[in-house]
């Protein structure tokens, strides 16, 4: 087991209050587990718990020793005049240098220079293939056309054999190709 | 070049080596603003310092170190750098107005007075660009993944603070002694104007900090050889330079400002 919650209640971050959970889950060696629910249930808010961004005021959070764990962030921060490019973003992140295409058509742009799905679908791709072993996606098809929805599928479907994926999303078809699905309801 | 001049040129050439290295790191957390008022709190300390008898590097350094932990105390965002800019102004203004020597040095701090720095001065600004410049890739690499990669971790995040912290103490310091050097709008020149353009017109990241560190350099040189040209003040020079350097750069660029 990569990732176990046990009744985890937590609270958005430097807050107690409101109580969010309790939640259990599991993820296994190269499972993937969907997390839905409704907005304002408290979906990025238990990401962030999971990552040590936010409390646990009761339950636990359990993560396999030496298991490493990424978050691909719903709204990553703005990257207006950052003189940052797709080779540079994905040697930061540690990830495999050469995607598939399109994404390898984007890597000598400035990440200002993409829009907004081309730089989720980069950042998707620096997540998957970089040194985790469990992937947190927050919202990964927001605001991506049917041919990006469709090239978030297929970098998906390709991902490093034994990655966990826990993907928060509302999208109907992203979630059923998951294999096991978790609703989270509001407090 | 007259050998009174030669120290005083290669202090301020270590320091636009070290300062738009700054501007590069404040620049990436979108604290650019910070360098104003931790330049203001440095002449505080130094003007304060002044009046113990006490050094002014010191009393300046520690000032600067003490606004740039504290920043986020008084309200966060560029809230807290305009809250530190007035504090270090009238604590500059009300030493100053209590105390001769400060009156002087205070007025030093604003013009800048590169032209009268020794060899202490020399010293810490060599000492200081050898630092950074030897940090420079590891601070890259630590500002970038805080801008573009959430730490996935509570030990993570809290090695970030931990070497987030550190890096504050050598902007911190670099900010004092730049100020004490070139002086106080002359070190905010040489922290924002570079990195603005650099960061604007460079493809990618290892070309932004060619464009900002030689822009720098670039505009130091000739507003030194401007200055004692023209027999004017080196700091409004310099900062005039600065100025239509980075403004050419970036409407020259082929992005749109």
């Amino acid at each position: 087991m990569r990732l176990e919650l046990i009744d985890l209640v937590t609270a958005p971050p430097g807050t107690r209050s409101p109580r969010i959970g309790p939640v259990s889950l599991s993820l296994d060696v190269g499972e993937t587990v969907a997390l839905t629910g409704p907005n304002g249930a408290g979906k990025s808010t238990l990401l962030a718990a999971i990552t040590g961004h936010a409390p646990v005021l009761s339950g636990e959070c359990r993560i396999a020793a030496g298991s490493r764990i990424r978050l691909v962030e719903q709204d990553a921060r703005p990257d207006r005049d950052l003189p940052v490019n797709g080779h540079d973003f994905l040697a930061l992140a540690g990830a495999a240098p050469q995607p598939p295409l399109p994404l390898s058509g984007w890597l000598a742009r400035r990440l200002d220079e993409l829009s907004g799905g081309q730089r989720q679908l980069l950042r998707v791709w620096a997540g998957l293939t970089g040194p985790a072993d469990v992937v947190l996606l927050d919202e990964p098809s927001n605001n991506l056309d049917a041919r990006a929805r469709h090239t978030l599928f297929r970098l998906l479907d390709r991902r490093p054999a034994g990655l966990g994926l826990l993907v928060v999303s509302h999208d109907a078809e992203l979630v059923s190709r998951c294999a096991r699905q978790v609703e989270m309801r509001p407090a | 070049m007259d050998g009174l001049f030669t120290l005083p040129f290669f202090t301020g050439l270590a320091f636009a080596v070290l300062l738009p290295l700054v501007g590069i790191w404040l620049r990436l957390r979108d604290e650019w603003l910070a360098a104003l008022a931790v330049a203001h709190l440095a002449g505080a300390g130094a003007v304060i310092a002044l009046g113990l008898s006490a050094p002014a590097l010191l009393g300046a350094a520690g000032l600067a170190v003490a606004g740039m932990l504290g920043r986020h105390l008084p309200a966060s965002g560029h809230s807290a750098y305009a809250w530190l800019i007035l504090a270090g102004w009238a604590v500059v203004l009300l030493v100053a107005a209590n105390s001769p020597l400060g009156e002087t040095l205070a007025r030093q701090l604003v013009d800048g007075q590169l032209y009268f720095t020794g060899p202490v001065e020399l010293a810490a600004a060599v000492v200081l660009a050898i630092v950074a410049l030897g940090l420079r890739r590891r601070i890259d690499r630590h500002e970038l993944a805080m801008r573009l990669l959430p730490a996935t971790s509570g030990s993570e995040a809290s090695r970030r603070r931990h070497v987030g912290t550190m890096i504050d103490v050598l902007i911190a310091v670099a900010l004092a002694a730049g100020t004490l050097s070139v002086g106080l709008m002359a070190t905010f020149a040489l922290v924002f104007l570079p990195a603005w353009a650099g960061f604007h017109v460079a493809a990618h990241w290892r070309q932004a900090s060619a464009w900002t560190i030689g822009l720098s350099v670039i505009g130091y040189l000739l507003a030194f050889a401007t200055a004692l040209f023209l027999d004017q003040p080196f700091a409004p020079v310099l900062v005039a330079t600065l100025l239509a350097l980075a403004t050419a750069t970036r409407l020259l660029s082929r992005r749109a400002c």
